[in-house]
Formats: C-alpha cells, structure tokens, sequence
C-alpha cells in the first residue's frame, strides 16, 4: 500500500512526548491562511525552486519551461539537472513498510524518552488506509504513536486509526463556524463532531489551536470551553515557513504579518487556562 | 554534537538531552563531546557556507542544516542565538 509523504522528520520534539519522528503526509483538505507547510497542501508532487541557490547556468529552462506553470507535471528532469541543488520534488510515493523501516532506526530513543511516531502533514486521515497502516506496523514493536489531524474528514477514518493509536493531537482553529470557513475555506461542523466523538472514545487527546494575532485570538476563549477538561495547547504563529511559498511560485496571504510574541502568547494562555510552551520560534 | 544554549535552559530541553545521551551510550557511543551553538559560528557558516555544510541546528522543534536555510530565516536563528549568549 503506498501513500504520498513529503518529509520525515526525526528528533522531534514539539508533536507530541518525547523525541519523535513526525511523518508528513502530502494532500490536506485544508486551506489555513497562515499555513506553514503549503507543500503540504496538494495531493500530488510538485516542484519547489530556492532561488538563493540559483547561479543562472539555464540548464533548467533546457528541460522545460513550465516550471510553476498548469502544465508542470512535476516529472523531476530539471531537478535532477540542477547542479547546485536548486530544484526539488516534494512528494514520495512510500509503501508502508518503507516508512515503518525509517521510523523504527530511534526506536531506543522513543523508549528512553517515552517519544514515538507522529503522522502529520497535510493531513494525514484523508489517506486512512496506509495511515492506520504504518501504525499497525509501529505497533508490532510497541512502538508509541500519535496523528496530528485537523480532523475534517469522515468518523470512519478515524475508526481505522484507533486500535493501533495512543494520542489524538486534534486542531481546533477557531469556534465560530463562519469565521473558520473565511480563515481556512471550510466549515468546521464536521471537525467539531468529531471533536465531540473523540472525546467519547477514551483516547488521549490533546486539543491544540495555531494564535494566529488579530486572526483567530479573539476565539481562544471558546476553544477552551469546547476543549472541556481535555487539554488545550496554544501554537504560536510562526513565519519559518514562509519561504516555501516562493519555493512553490506562490503568493503569502500573511507575508507582513509578524510572528507571536512570547510574552502575547503567555498573558493569553494565562488568561484562558490553555497550556503554552515556547519552542524557540 | 552541537546544541543551541536553550536546549539546558527548561526541564523538558534538559530531559530531551539526557534521553539522547542515554540512548546514545546504551546503542553506539563511547564518546560524546557536548557544543554549544554560538553566534559567531553562525556568522561564519552563512559568509561560507561551503565550509559548514554539515553544521546543524534547531529551528522549533526539528533539526536542519543551517545552510540550507532562506537568508531571512538564518538572520532570525543568529539574532536568537546571540540573545540567548
């Protein structure tokens, strides 16, 4: 069974306990305008070019000129033509086994640490099947595993995961039904059912909310009464990311918008009884 | 290996080091010599990147090559690490 990865992660620490590695899986449902994986976003391969890396030889525009264009098909022949690593695919055809051998090197190191595997991405449920997969397989070496999901896709996909899953990382953006469709381009009826379904289940989860200042903060509050006695860790807006969109030809919705400050999102936590740990960005 | 000054400065950093450790020494290591990240490194690594290909750092919660970094980013990751001396 295969499934659309773009990247894996190791010694990661902000996904859940322990160091762990996050698994990304390429395709979200999503739209999110502070996203800070759009390479996430598409289901399919694409192209990505760093400029700084770029001496101007042409041997790219020899190949094709479609970069970053409808017709690019992401075929991977300009990248491999690139001598100074300016151009890549992002977006691996991986089989199950082929993720659970990467994520099972630290596994001495999950132990020592209580850490694990995290799927992530995009959105890791809208490939369910090879998702609960690469779990069942961690979990033939006790292997600890978490999703961090935005939950917008159908309960049945999180009724694959749950006999092999010990933690729920389950975003909540924001409360109020139309605001979420403006901030993310869709509704979050389905997110918050299954929210509410979660919680039946005995699973451990951990709500999460990305701050997004001036965006989203005015619904913290209503996060944390939804989140209930669940806990509820506040992420704040960060702008690494921000690069990526010039690496896929793409515009920045929020490209002035500056990062979270530590101390804004430590007076808001406060206020509102959330949890939140600096990580530094 | 090398690790920013924040990594020693919280208790969750402090038991992710010494998960690491451990784990090091159980599997593989008989020597690990501990670095702190400075500023000036830094600085050097982005006017010569081809001399520190392989200088490593922690951007949140992953680890990257500093090299491979955009400008802005690098210039972000100096300015914390000085501050942080």
């Amino acid at each position: 069974m295969n499934g659309l990865i773009f990247d894996i992660q190791r010694f990661s620490v902000f996904d859940g306990p322990g160091i762990r590695t996050n698994v990304f899986f390429k395709g979200c449902n999503l739209r999110c305008k502070w996203c800070h994986n759009p390479e996430s976003q598409e289901n399919r391969p694409q192209l990505m070019v760093y400029q700084s890396k770029c001496v101007g030889c042409g041997k790219c525009a020899g190949i094709c000129g479609n970069t970053f264009t409808e017709s690019c098909t992401a075929c991977g022949k300009c990248a491999e033509a690139c001598e100074h690593g300016a151009r890549k695919i992002t977006g691996k055809e991986m089989t199950a086994e082929e993720v659970f051998s990467l994520v099972r090197r630290d596994i001495e190191f999950y132990r020592t640490s209580g850490g694990g595997v995290t799927l992530s991405g995009g959105e890791p449920l809208l490939q369910a099947d090879f998702a609960a997969e690469v779990l069942r397989l961690c979990k033939t070496e006790g292997i600890h595993t978490a999703i961090e999901t935005a939950a917008c896709v159908p309960q049945s996909a999180f009724e694959k995961m749950l006999p092999f899953l010990d933690l729920v990382l389950c975003d909540i953006k924001c409360i109020d039904e139309k605001l979420h469709k403006e901030l993310t381009g869709v509704s979050n009826r389905q997110i918050l059912q299954n929210a509410e379904w979660l919680k039946t289940t005995g699973k451990s989860i951990i709500f999460r909310m990305p701050v997004i200042p001036g965006l989203n903060d005015g619904e913290t509050e209503k996060v944390k009464e939804f989140a209930g006695d669940f806990p509820l860790e506040l992420m704040a807006y960060h702008v690494t990311g921000n690069s990526k969109y010039e690496n896929l030809g793409r515009d920045y919705s929020l490209s002035e918008l500056p990062p979270a400050p530590r101390d804004f999102m430590e007076r808001l936590a406060e206020k509102t009884g959330a949890e939140y740990h600096f990580t530094g960005m | 290996m090398k690790f920013p000054k924040n990594q020693f400065n919280t208790e969750r950093g402090l038991q992710t080091f010494i998960a690491l450790a451990k784990t090091y020494f159980r599997q593989y290591g008989q020597t690990l010599q501990v670095n702190v990240l400075d500023a000036e490194e830094l600085k050097k690594a982005k006017a010569e990147p081809e001399k520190y290909k392989g200088l490593i750092v922690r951007v949140g919660g992953y680890s990257t090559y500093f090299v491979d970094l955009e400008e802005g980013l690098q210039d972000n990751i100096i300015k914390r690490t000085e501050q942080s001396m």
